[in-house]
Protein backbone atom coordinates (compact mmCIF):
# COMPACT_ATOMS: atom_id res chain seq x y z
CA UNK A 1 0.00 0.00 0.00
CA UNK A 2 2.96 2.30 0.97
CA UNK A 3 4.70 1.46 -1.96
CA UNK A 4 1.60 2.51 -4.52
CA UNK A 5 1.18 5.19 -2.78
CA UNK A 6 4.71 6.55 -3.35
CA UNK A 7 4.13 5.99 -6.53
CA UNK A 8 1.45 8.22 -7.25
CA UNK A 9 2.65 10.82 -5.03
CA UNK A 10 5.73 10.70 -7.02
CA UNK A 11 3.30 10.80 -10.26
CA UNK A 12 1.20 13.59 -8.87
CA UNK A 13 4.85 15.75 -8.23
CA UNK A 14 5.89 15.14 -11.66
CA UNK A 15 2.58 16.39 -12.99
CA UNK A 16 2.53 19.18 -10.94
CA UNK A 17 5.90 20.26 -11.67
CA UNK A 18 5.10 20.09 -15.71
CA UNK A 19 3.51 23.29 -15.28
CA UNK A 20 5.79 24.82 -12.94
CA UNK A 21 8.74 24.37 -15.26
CA UNK A 22 7.76 26.79 -17.85
CA UNK A 23 5.14 24.47 -20.19
CA UNK A 24 2.38 26.11 -19.21
CA UNK A 25 2.67 29.37 -17.60
CA UNK A 26 -0.71 30.64 -17.05
CA UNK A 27 -1.63 28.46 -14.35
CA UNK A 28 2.31 28.23 -13.08
CA UNK A 29 1.32 30.09 -9.52
CA UNK A 30 -1.01 27.89 -7.88
CA UNK A 31 1.18 24.75 -8.93
CA UNK A 32 3.88 25.81 -6.98
CA UNK A 33 1.66 26.14 -3.91
CA UNK A 34 0.18 22.81 -4.41
CA UNK A 35 3.52 21.12 -4.18
CA UNK A 36 4.07 22.37 -1.48
CA UNK A 37 0.65 21.39 -0.22
CA UNK A 38 1.99 17.69 -1.42
CA UNK A 39 4.93 18.18 1.02
CA UNK A 40 3.35 18.51 3.56
CA UNK A 41 0.16 16.79 3.36
CA UNK A 42 -0.58 13.38 4.91
CA UNK A 43 -1.68 10.16 3.61
CA UNK A 44 -4.90 10.55 2.89
CA UNK A 45 -4.54 14.16 1.37
CA UNK A 46 -1.48 12.42 -0.56
CA UNK A 47 -4.08 9.84 -1.87
CA UNK A 48 -6.15 12.48 -2.78
CA UNK A 49 -3.81 14.51 -4.87
CA UNK A 50 -2.38 11.35 -6.59
CA UNK A 51 -5.50 10.88 -7.98
CA UNK A 52 -5.56 14.93 -8.95
CA UNK A 53 -2.22 14.43 -10.51
CA UNK A 54 -3.10 11.30 -12.55
CA UNK A 55 -5.90 12.90 -14.12
CA UNK A 56 -4.25 16.00 -15.00
CA UNK A 57 -1.77 13.63 -16.73
CA UNK A 58 -4.75 11.71 -18.41
CA UNK A 59 -6.01 15.51 -19.44
CA UNK A 60 -3.07 15.23 -21.24
CA UNK A 61 -3.06 12.46 -23.35
CA UNK A 62 -4.47 11.51 -26.67
CA UNK A 63 -7.48 9.27 -25.21
CA UNK A 64 -8.76 12.44 -23.27
CA UNK A 65 -8.52 15.28 -26.52
CA UNK A 66 -9.55 12.13 -29.38
CA UNK A 67 -12.18 13.43 -31.56
CA UNK A 68 -14.61 11.05 -33.83
CA UNK A 69 -12.64 13.14 -36.82
CA UNK A 70 -9.31 12.26 -35.55
CA UNK A 71 -10.02 8.78 -35.25
CA UNK A 72 -11.65 8.47 -38.54
CA UNK A 73 -8.23 10.62 -40.32
CA UNK A 74 -6.28 8.08 -38.55
CA UNK A 75 -8.09 5.05 -40.12
CA UNK A 76 -7.66 6.18 -43.59
CA UNK A 77 -3.81 7.24 -42.75
CA UNK A 78 -4.16 3.32 -42.23
CA UNK A 79 -6.13 2.56 -44.76
CA UNK A 80 -3.27 4.53 -47.19
CA UNK A 81 -0.40 2.28 -45.70
CA UNK A 82 -2.98 -0.46 -46.45
CA UNK A 83 -3.35 0.31 -50.02
CA UNK A 84 0.67 1.11 -50.66
CA UNK A 85 1.61 -2.05 -49.06
CA UNK A 86 -1.04 -4.40 -50.32
CA UNK A 87 -1.90 -3.54 -53.87
CA UNK A 88 1.56 -1.58 -54.32
CA UNK A 89 -0.57 1.68 -55.50
CA UNK A 90 2.58 3.97 -56.17
CA UNK A 91 3.98 2.94 -52.72
CA UNK A 92 6.39 5.94 -52.39
CA UNK A 93 3.91 8.46 -51.80
CA UNK A 94 1.17 6.31 -49.80
CA UNK A 95 3.80 4.93 -47.09
CA UNK A 96 4.66 8.20 -46.08
CA UNK A 97 1.59 9.77 -46.55
CA UNK A 98 -0.64 7.39 -44.96
CA UNK A 99 2.27 7.52 -41.90
CA UNK A 100 1.63 11.56 -42.16
CA UNK A 101 -2.34 11.31 -41.65
CA UNK A 102 -1.57 9.10 -38.55
CA UNK A 103 1.11 11.90 -37.35
CA UNK A 104 -0.97 14.73 -38.11
CA UNK A 105 -4.46 13.32 -36.08
CA UNK A 106 -3.04 12.44 -32.82
CA UNK A 107 -4.51 14.44 -30.59
CA UNK A 108 -2.51 16.77 -28.34
CA UNK A 109 -3.42 19.44 -26.32
CA UNK A 110 -2.70 23.12 -28.11
CA UNK A 111 -0.53 25.77 -27.11
CA UNK A 112 2.75 23.23 -26.60
CA UNK A 113 3.60 23.65 -30.45
CA UNK A 114 3.38 20.21 -31.20
CA UNK A 115 1.01 20.37 -34.01
CA UNK A 116 1.91 21.35 -37.86
CA UNK A 117 -0.47 24.37 -37.63
CA UNK A 118 1.34 25.82 -34.24
CA UNK A 119 3.82 28.08 -35.32
CA UNK A 120 7.41 26.82 -33.88
CA UNK A 121 6.60 23.22 -34.01
CA UNK A 122 9.35 20.94 -35.78
CA UNK A 123 6.10 19.85 -38.38
CA UNK A 124 5.47 23.24 -38.62
CA UNK A 125 9.13 24.28 -39.92
CA UNK A 126 8.98 21.39 -42.31
CA UNK A 127 5.47 22.23 -43.52
CA UNK A 128 6.99 25.33 -44.82
CA UNK A 129 8.35 23.70 -47.40
CA UNK A 130 4.85 22.82 -48.83
CA UNK A 131 3.58 26.28 -47.55
CA UNK A 132 6.66 28.22 -49.45
CA UNK A 133 6.18 26.16 -52.56
CA UNK A 134 10.08 25.05 -52.48
CA UNK A 135 9.75 21.21 -52.27
CA UNK A 136 7.69 21.17 -55.52
CA UNK A 137 10.20 22.27 -58.11
CA UNK A 138 12.87 19.98 -55.76
CA UNK A 139 10.81 17.09 -56.98
CA UNK A 140 10.34 18.36 -60.77
CA UNK A 141 14.25 18.38 -60.83
CA UNK A 142 14.41 14.88 -60.30
CA UNK A 143 11.92 13.64 -62.21
CA UNK A 144 13.33 15.95 -65.14
CA UNK A 145 16.75 13.80 -64.26
CA UNK A 146 14.81 10.65 -64.69
CA UNK A 147 12.94 11.36 -67.64
CA UNK A 148 13.36 10.16 -71.24
CA UNK A 149 12.14 12.58 -73.61
CA UNK A 150 13.29 10.77 -76.71
CA UNK A 151 10.12 9.12 -77.60
CA UNK A 152 8.31 12.66 -77.01
CA UNK A 153 11.79 14.01 -79.95
CA UNK A 154 10.39 11.23 -82.04
CA UNK A 155 7.11 11.94 -82.31
CA UNK A 156 6.22 15.22 -81.30
CA UNK A 157 2.68 15.50 -82.31
CA UNK A 158 2.24 13.21 -79.77
CA UNK A 159 2.77 16.74 -77.40
CA UNK A 160 -0.94 17.36 -78.47
CA UNK A 161 -2.26 14.33 -76.39
CA UNK A 162 -0.63 15.97 -73.23
CA UNK A 163 -2.30 19.33 -73.90
CA UNK A 164 -5.86 17.80 -74.57
CA UNK A 165 -6.02 16.02 -70.75
CA UNK A 166 -5.43 19.65 -69.60
CA UNK A 167 -9.47 20.61 -70.31
CA UNK A 168 -10.28 18.54 -67.46
CA UNK A 169 -7.69 21.05 -65.36
CA UNK A 170 -10.20 24.24 -66.82
CA UNK A 171 -13.18 21.99 -66.55
CA UNK A 172 -12.74 20.90 -62.79
CA UNK A 173 -11.81 24.69 -62.00
CA UNK A 174 -15.28 25.64 -63.70
CA UNK A 175 -17.15 23.13 -61.71
CA UNK A 176 -15.45 24.06 -58.55
CA UNK A 177 -16.73 27.84 -59.49
CA UNK A 178 -20.17 26.88 -59.65
CA UNK A 179 -19.88 25.15 -56.67
CA UNK A 180 -19.59 28.87 -54.78
CA UNK A 181 -15.55 28.35 -54.66
CA UNK A 182 -14.01 31.83 -55.68
CA UNK A 183 -11.55 32.28 -58.05
CA UNK A 184 -8.06 31.29 -56.84
CA UNK A 185 -9.49 28.66 -54.45
CA UNK A 186 -11.03 27.22 -57.99
CA UNK A 187 -7.80 27.49 -59.91
CA UNK A 188 -6.12 25.51 -57.30
CA UNK A 189 -8.90 22.95 -57.25
CA UNK A 190 -8.73 22.97 -61.03
CA UNK A 191 -4.96 21.59 -61.12
CA UNK A 192 -5.78 18.22 -59.72
CA UNK A 193 -7.37 17.62 -62.98
CA UNK A 194 -3.68 17.58 -64.30
CA UNK A 195 -2.96 14.95 -61.59
CA UNK A 196 0.79 15.74 -61.05
CA UNK A 197 0.92 15.88 -57.18
CA UNK A 198 3.97 18.43 -57.02
CA UNK A 199 2.23 20.89 -59.56
CA UNK A 200 -1.10 21.11 -57.48
CA UNK A 201 1.34 21.74 -54.37
CA UNK A 202 2.64 24.17 -55.95
CA UNK A 203 -0.49 26.08 -57.28
CA UNK A 204 -2.26 25.64 -54.32
CA UNK A 205 0.35 26.87 -51.78
CA UNK A 206 0.79 29.92 -53.93
CA UNK A 207 -3.67 30.34 -53.94
CA UNK A 208 -5.31 28.91 -51.94
CA UNK A 209 -2.75 28.96 -48.86
CA UNK A 210 -5.05 30.57 -46.43
CA UNK A 211 -2.79 33.96 -46.32
CA UNK A 212 -3.35 35.19 -49.59
CA UNK A 213 -6.65 38.63 -49.36
CA UNK A 214 -8.82 38.51 -52.26
CA UNK A 215 -10.12 41.87 -53.22
CA UNK A 216 -13.61 42.04 -51.74
CA UNK A 217 -11.47 41.84 -48.25
CA UNK A 218 -11.94 38.10 -47.57
CA UNK A 219 -9.21 35.45 -47.15
CA UNK A 220 -8.39 32.40 -48.69
CA UNK A 221 -8.98 29.18 -47.60
CA UNK A 222 -6.11 27.09 -47.02
CA UNK A 223 -6.73 24.23 -49.01
CA UNK A 224 -3.68 22.48 -49.29
CA UNK A 225 -3.72 19.54 -47.58
CA UNK A 226 -6.87 18.23 -49.16
CA UNK A 227 -6.00 19.35 -52.69
CA UNK A 228 -2.60 17.35 -52.21
CA UNK A 229 -4.28 14.27 -50.58
CA UNK A 230 -6.63 14.51 -53.26
CA UNK A 231 -4.41 14.87 -56.17
CA UNK A 232 -1.95 11.79 -54.65
CA UNK A 233 -4.81 9.63 -53.67
CA UNK A 234 -6.61 9.96 -57.42
CA UNK A 235 -3.17 9.26 -58.92
CA UNK A 236 -2.35 6.02 -56.92
CA UNK A 237 -6.01 5.06 -58.09
CA UNK A 238 -5.28 5.50 -61.96
CA UNK A 239 -5.34 2.10 -62.60
CA UNK A 240 -8.82 1.77 -60.77
CA UNK A 241 -10.34 4.74 -63.02
CA UNK A 242 -8.88 4.57 -65.98
CA UNK A 243 -9.39 1.28 -67.36
CA UNK A 244 -13.28 1.20 -67.94
CA UNK A 245 -13.09 4.92 -69.71
CA UNK A 246 -11.12 3.52 -71.66
CA UNK A 247 -13.21 0.51 -72.96
CA UNK A 248 -15.94 2.73 -72.87
CA UNK A 249 -14.21 5.26 -75.06
CA UNK A 250 -12.13 3.25 -77.70
CA UNK A 251 -13.93 0.56 -80.04
CA UNK A 252 -12.02 -2.95 -79.83
CA UNK A 253 -10.54 -2.12 -83.21
CA UNK A 254 -8.84 0.87 -82.22
CA UNK A 255 -7.48 -0.70 -79.41
CA UNK A 256 -5.57 -2.97 -81.43
CA UNK A 257 -4.05 -0.48 -83.55
CA UNK A 258 -0.15 -0.57 -83.61
CA UNK A 259 1.89 1.79 -83.48
CA UNK A 260 5.27 2.40 -85.58
CA UNK A 261 8.34 2.31 -83.30
CA UNK A 262 9.83 5.51 -82.75
CA UNK A 263 12.34 6.61 -84.80
CA UNK A 264 16.12 6.41 -83.20
CA UNK A 265 16.82 10.38 -81.21
CA UNK A 266 20.42 11.36 -81.77
CA UNK A 267 21.84 12.25 -78.64
CA UNK A 268 22.27 16.00 -79.53
CA UNK A 269 18.42 15.96 -80.04
CA UNK A 270 18.13 14.92 -76.39
CA UNK A 271 20.34 17.73 -75.59
CA UNK A 272 19.01 20.59 -77.33
CA UNK A 273 15.60 19.44 -76.66
CA UNK A 274 15.71 20.89 -72.90
CA UNK A 275 17.28 24.32 -73.51
CA UNK A 276 15.02 25.02 -76.22
CA UNK A 277 11.74 23.71 -74.33
CA UNK A 278 12.26 25.39 -71.37
CA UNK A 279 13.30 28.58 -73.27
CA UNK A 280 9.87 28.49 -75.27
CA UNK A 281 7.49 27.08 -72.63
CA UNK A 282 8.89 29.45 -70.25
CA UNK A 283 8.71 32.13 -72.70
CA UNK A 284 4.51 31.42 -72.55
CA UNK A 285 4.29 30.94 -69.12
CA UNK A 286 6.52 32.48 -66.87
CA UNK A 287 4.54 32.03 -63.61
CA UNK A 288 5.45 28.23 -64.79
CA UNK A 289 9.19 29.14 -64.61
CA UNK A 290 10.14 27.39 -60.93
CA UNK A 291 8.40 23.90 -62.21
CA UNK A 292 9.56 23.91 -65.68
CA UNK A 293 13.13 25.28 -65.20
CA UNK A 294 13.45 22.55 -62.79
CA UNK A 295 12.41 20.47 -64.77
CA UNK A 296 13.92 20.50 -67.80
CA UNK A 297 17.30 21.52 -66.12
CA UNK A 298 17.27 18.48 -64.39
CA UNK A 299 16.95 17.02 -68.38
CA UNK A 300 19.47 18.73 -69.35
CA UNK A 301 21.87 17.26 -66.33
CA UNK A 302 20.73 14.06 -67.25
CA UNK A 303 21.16 14.61 -71.20
CA UNK A 304 24.57 16.74 -71.52
CA UNK A 305 26.45 13.41 -70.74
CA UNK A 306 29.32 15.83 -68.30
CA UNK A 307 27.25 15.82 -65.18
CA UNK A 308 26.20 12.63 -64.59
CA UNK A 309 27.12 12.96 -60.79
CA UNK A 310 24.45 15.29 -60.40
CA UNK A 311 21.95 13.58 -62.82
CA UNK A 312 22.41 10.68 -60.65
CA UNK A 313 21.79 13.08 -57.18
CA UNK A 314 18.48 14.61 -57.99
CA UNK A 315 17.24 11.62 -59.40
CA UNK A 316 18.19 9.53 -56.45
CA UNK A 317 18.98 11.23 -53.02
CA UNK A 318 17.49 14.42 -53.95
CA UNK A 319 13.97 13.44 -54.71
CA UNK A 320 13.90 10.95 -52.31
CA UNK A 321 15.06 13.17 -49.50
CA UNK A 322 12.30 15.79 -50.75
CA UNK A 323 9.32 12.96 -51.23
CA UNK A 324 9.55 11.43 -47.54
CA UNK A 325 9.28 15.44 -46.52
CA UNK A 326 6.72 16.11 -48.48
CA UNK A 327 4.79 12.96 -48.27
CA UNK A 328 4.95 13.08 -44.07
CA UNK A 329 4.15 16.74 -44.12
CA UNK A 330 1.03 16.71 -46.55
CA UNK A 331 -0.45 14.12 -44.78
CA UNK A 332 0.40 15.73 -41.70
CA UNK A 333 -1.53 18.52 -42.46
CA UNK A 334 -4.60 16.52 -42.99
CA UNK A 335 -5.60 17.73 -39.17
CA UNK A 336 -8.87 16.72 -38.68
CA UNK A 337 -10.43 19.63 -37.12
CA UNK A 338 -9.03 21.46 -40.59
CA UNK A 339 -9.39 19.08 -42.96
CA UNK A 340 -12.88 17.66 -42.23
CA UNK A 341 -14.64 20.17 -43.82
CA UNK A 342 -17.96 20.43 -46.67
CA UNK A 343 -15.13 21.85 -48.54
CA UNK A 344 -12.65 18.78 -48.25
CA UNK A 345 -15.43 16.96 -49.26
CA UNK A 346 -16.34 18.88 -52.55
CA UNK A 347 -12.72 18.74 -53.04
CA UNK A 348 -12.70 15.01 -53.29
CA UNK A 349 -15.97 15.05 -55.63
CA UNK A 350 -14.17 17.88 -57.88
CA UNK A 351 -10.93 15.80 -57.83
CA UNK A 352 -12.47 12.10 -59.25
CA UNK A 353 -14.59 14.40 -62.11
CA UNK A 354 -11.80 16.17 -62.83
CA UNK A 355 -9.36 12.70 -63.33
CA UNK A 356 -12.26 11.61 -65.36
CA UNK A 357 -12.74 14.23 -67.72
CA UNK A 358 -8.74 14.53 -68.15
CA UNK A 359 -8.54 10.98 -69.52
CA UNK A 360 -12.09 11.62 -71.65
CA UNK A 361 -10.02 14.41 -73.46
CA UNK A 362 -7.14 12.57 -74.02
CA UNK A 363 -8.47 9.71 -75.14
CA UNK A 364 -11.17 11.55 -77.67
CA UNK A 365 -8.68 14.23 -78.56
CA UNK A 366 -6.27 11.02 -80.01
CA UNK A 367 -9.34 9.55 -81.65
CA UNK A 368 -9.57 13.02 -83.10
CA UNK A 369 -6.00 13.14 -84.59
CA UNK A 370 -6.78 9.76 -85.95
CA UNK A 371 -9.29 11.06 -88.63
CA UNK A 372 -6.25 13.14 -89.71
CA UNK A 373 -3.31 10.92 -89.87
CA UNK A 374 -3.34 8.06 -92.71
CA UNK A 375 -2.04 4.26 -92.72
CA UNK A 376 0.87 3.30 -90.64
CA UNK A 377 1.40 6.89 -88.73
CA UNK A 378 -2.20 6.22 -87.01
CA UNK A 379 -1.96 6.13 -83.38
CA UNK A 380 -3.50 3.98 -81.05
CA UNK A 381 -6.14 5.95 -78.97
CA UNK A 382 -5.72 4.19 -76.01
CA UNK A 383 -2.55 6.57 -75.57
CA UNK A 384 -4.51 9.53 -75.22
CA UNK A 385 -5.49 8.67 -71.78
CA UNK A 386 -1.74 8.44 -70.96
CA UNK A 387 -1.91 12.72 -71.25
CA UNK A 388 -2.74 12.98 -68.05
CA UNK A 389 0.56 13.01 -66.42
CA UNK A 390 0.63 10.80 -63.52
CA UNK A 391 3.77 9.61 -64.29
CA UNK A 392 4.50 6.84 -65.13
CA UNK A 393 1.32 4.93 -63.81
CA UNK A 394 -1.09 6.60 -66.30
CA UNK A 395 1.27 4.93 -68.95
CA UNK A 396 1.33 1.51 -67.50
CA UNK A 397 -1.94 1.12 -67.20
CA UNK A 398 -2.40 2.03 -71.33
CA UNK A 399 0.34 -0.21 -71.60
CA UNK A 400 -1.47 -2.90 -69.45
CA UNK A 401 -4.62 -2.50 -71.28
CA UNK A 402 -2.73 -2.28 -74.74
CA UNK A 403 -1.74 -5.71 -73.77
CA UNK A 404 -5.52 -6.35 -73.17
CA UNK A 405 -6.65 -6.40 -76.18
CA UNK A 406 -3.46 -7.47 -78.23
CA UNK A 407 -1.33 -9.48 -76.01
CA UNK A 408 1.88 -8.23 -79.07
CA UNK A 409 0.93 -4.35 -78.59
CA UNK A 410 3.51 -2.76 -77.01
CA UNK A 411 2.46 0.55 -76.15
CA UNK A 412 4.62 1.46 -73.00
CA UNK A 413 7.45 3.62 -75.14
CA UNK A 414 4.41 5.46 -77.22
CA UNK A 415 2.14 6.17 -73.73
CA UNK A 416 5.55 7.83 -72.28
CA UNK A 417 5.14 10.50 -74.68
CA UNK A 418 2.04 11.93 -73.85
CA UNK A 419 2.78 11.21 -70.29
CA UNK A 420 5.55 13.85 -70.28
CA UNK A 421 4.53 16.14 -72.66
CA UNK A 422 1.18 15.82 -69.91
CA UNK A 423 3.63 16.75 -66.87
CA UNK A 424 4.76 20.05 -68.97
CA UNK A 425 1.07 20.94 -69.97
CA UNK A 426 0.16 21.16 -66.75
CA UNK A 427 3.07 22.67 -65.40
CA UNK A 428 2.00 25.58 -68.31
CA UNK A 429 -1.72 25.00 -67.31
CA UNK A 430 -0.44 26.04 -63.39
CA UNK A 431 1.54 28.68 -64.82
CA UNK A 432 -1.64 30.08 -66.78
CA UNK A 433 -3.88 30.14 -63.84
CA UNK A 434 -1.01 31.48 -61.52
CA UNK A 435 -0.62 34.49 -63.75
CA UNK A 436 -4.48 35.31 -64.16
CA UNK A 437 -5.35 35.06 -60.55
CA UNK A 438 -2.16 34.96 -58.47
CA UNK B 1 0.45 41.53 -63.93
CA UNK B 2 -2.97 40.85 -64.57
CA UNK B 3 -5.78 42.15 -62.13
CA UNK B 4 -9.24 41.03 -61.98
CA UNK B 5 -11.62 43.78 -61.74
CA UNK B 6 -14.27 43.44 -58.40
CA UNK B 7 -17.53 43.96 -60.14
CA UNK B 8 -16.91 40.56 -62.96
CA UNK B 9 -18.92 37.79 -62.45
CA UNK B 10 -16.91 34.81 -61.35
CA UNK B 11 -18.16 32.43 -63.71
CA UNK B 12 -17.94 34.57 -66.79
CA UNK B 13 -14.79 35.15 -65.73
CA UNK B 14 -13.96 31.09 -64.94
CA UNK B 15 -14.86 30.72 -68.73
CA UNK B 16 -12.39 33.45 -70.05
CA UNK B 17 -9.46 31.58 -68.26
CA UNK B 18 -11.04 27.91 -69.18
CA UNK B 19 -10.77 29.23 -73.11
CA UNK B 20 -7.54 31.42 -73.05
CA UNK B 21 -5.86 28.49 -70.26
CA UNK B 22 -6.66 25.75 -72.70
CA UNK B 23 -5.28 28.08 -76.06
CA UNK B 24 -2.13 28.51 -74.45
CA UNK B 25 -1.73 24.94 -73.31
CA UNK B 26 -2.57 24.09 -76.88
CA UNK B 27 -0.78 26.43 -77.98
CA UNK B 28 2.40 26.16 -76.49
CA UNK B 29 2.61 22.15 -76.62
CA UNK B 30 1.34 22.87 -80.75
CA UNK B 31 4.88 25.37 -80.76
CA UNK B 32 6.86 22.74 -79.01
CA UNK B 33 5.66 20.10 -81.46
CA UNK B 34 6.51 22.01 -84.61
CA UNK B 35 9.69 23.58 -83.59
CA UNK B 36 11.04 19.50 -82.98
CA UNK B 37 9.33 18.45 -86.06
CA UNK B 38 10.88 21.52 -88.26
CA UNK B 39 12.78 23.71 -86.59
CA UNK B 40 15.20 21.16 -85.36
CA UNK B 41 15.67 19.00 -88.36
CA UNK B 42 16.87 22.30 -89.93
CA UNK B 43 19.21 23.44 -86.84
CA UNK B 44 20.96 20.23 -87.28
CA UNK B 45 21.40 20.46 -90.76
CA UNK B 46 22.75 23.72 -90.77
CA UNK B 47 25.07 22.57 -88.08
CA UNK B 48 26.27 19.83 -90.36
CA UNK B 49 26.48 22.37 -93.00
CA UNK B 50 29.27 24.68 -90.85
CA UNK B 51 31.11 22.22 -89.40
CA UNK B 52 31.47 19.72 -92.50
CA UNK B 53 31.80 16.88 -90.47
CA UNK B 54 30.22 13.45 -89.40
CA UNK B 55 28.27 13.68 -86.48
CA UNK B 56 29.91 11.65 -83.73
CA UNK B 57 27.90 9.62 -81.49
CA UNK B 58 28.49 9.77 -78.32
CA UNK B 59 29.37 6.39 -77.40
CA UNK B 60 32.04 6.85 -80.84
CA UNK B 61 33.81 9.72 -79.26
CA UNK B 62 37.26 7.84 -77.91
CA UNK B 63 38.67 8.66 -74.74
CA UNK B 64 42.27 9.59 -75.96
CA UNK B 65 44.69 6.48 -73.73
CA UNK B 66 47.43 7.72 -71.61
CA UNK B 67 50.48 5.83 -73.19
CA UNK B 68 52.77 6.05 -70.30
CA UNK B 69 49.82 3.81 -68.20
CA UNK B 70 50.46 0.37 -68.24
CA UNK B 71 49.27 -2.54 -66.66
CA UNK B 72 52.15 -2.80 -64.56
CA UNK B 73 50.97 0.90 -62.72
CA UNK B 74 47.65 -0.31 -62.79
CA UNK B 75 48.33 -3.41 -60.72
CA UNK B 76 50.89 -1.53 -58.40
CA UNK B 77 47.73 0.86 -57.59
CA UNK B 78 45.33 -1.50 -56.90
CA UNK B 79 47.72 -3.81 -54.61
CA UNK B 80 48.28 -0.72 -52.66
CA UNK B 81 44.37 -0.22 -52.53
CA UNK B 82 44.23 -3.57 -51.46
CA UNK B 83 46.53 -3.27 -48.54
CA UNK B 84 45.84 -0.01 -47.72
CA UNK B 85 41.37 -0.99 -47.38
CA UNK B 86 42.89 -4.40 -45.39
CA UNK B 87 45.16 -2.20 -42.56
CA UNK B 88 41.90 -0.75 -42.20
CA UNK B 89 39.32 -1.46 -39.09
CA UNK B 90 35.70 -0.38 -38.42
CA UNK B 91 34.73 1.78 -35.93
CA UNK B 92 34.75 -0.59 -32.82
CA UNK B 93 32.51 0.35 -30.40
CA UNK B 94 33.71 2.40 -27.51
CA UNK B 95 31.34 0.81 -24.91
CA UNK B 96 33.18 -2.29 -22.87
CA UNK B 97 31.01 -4.10 -20.92
CA UNK B 98 32.81 -6.88 -18.34
CA UNK B 99 30.84 -10.00 -17.69
CA UNK B 100 31.30 -11.71 -14.66
CA UNK B 101 31.32 -15.27 -15.54
CA UNK B 102 30.13 -17.87 -12.90
CA UNK B 103 31.84 -21.20 -13.28
CA UNK B 104 30.55 -23.47 -11.07
CA UNK B 105 33.37 -24.87 -8.50
CA UNK B 106 35.01 -28.17 -9.52
CA UNK B 107 37.38 -29.64 -6.58
CA UNK B 108 39.79 -30.70 -10.49
CA UNK B 109 42.81 -28.92 -10.88
CA UNK B 110 41.78 -27.19 -7.28
CA UNK B 111 44.85 -25.74 -5.60
CA UNK B 112 43.87 -27.07 -2.19
CA UNK B 113 44.15 -30.73 -3.03
CA UNK B 114 47.19 -30.69 -5.03
CA UNK B 115 49.32 -33.41 -4.83
CA UNK B 116 52.00 -31.43 -2.79
CA UNK B 117 50.24 -29.83 -0.11
CA UNK B 118 48.34 -32.44 1.70
CA UNK B 119 46.53 -31.99 4.48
Amino acid sequence: MKKILLIFSVLSLLIFIRPALGLNSSSSTDTITSTVSVDQADEMNLLDEGFKGVKHFYNYTGFANVTSGNLIMILIGIIFIYLGIKFDYEPLLLIPIGAGVIIGNIPFVPGNQTGIYETGSVLNYLYFGVVKGIYPPLIFLGIGAMTDFSSLIGNPKLMLLGASAQIGVFATFLGALYLGFNLPEAGAIGIIGGADGPTAIFLSSKLANGVNILADGTTVKNLIGPIAIAAYSYMALVPVIQPPLMRLLISKEDRKIKMKPPRAVSQKEKMIFPVVALILTTFISPSALPLLGMLFFGNLLKESGRTERLADTARTKLIDIVTILLGVTVGASTQADIFITKDSMMIFGLGAVSFVIATMGGLLFAKFMNLFLKGDNKINPLIGAAGVSAVPDSARVVHMEGLKSDPSNYLLMHAMAPNVSGVIGSAIAAGIILSFLG
Amino acid sequence: MTYIPLFTDPISEGYVILITGLLIVFGALLTLSLFFKFGLPIMLYIYKVITKRKDKKLSEIKVVADEDFTGEIAAAISAAIHMYLNEQHDHESAILTIKQIKKPYSPWSSKIYGTQNRL
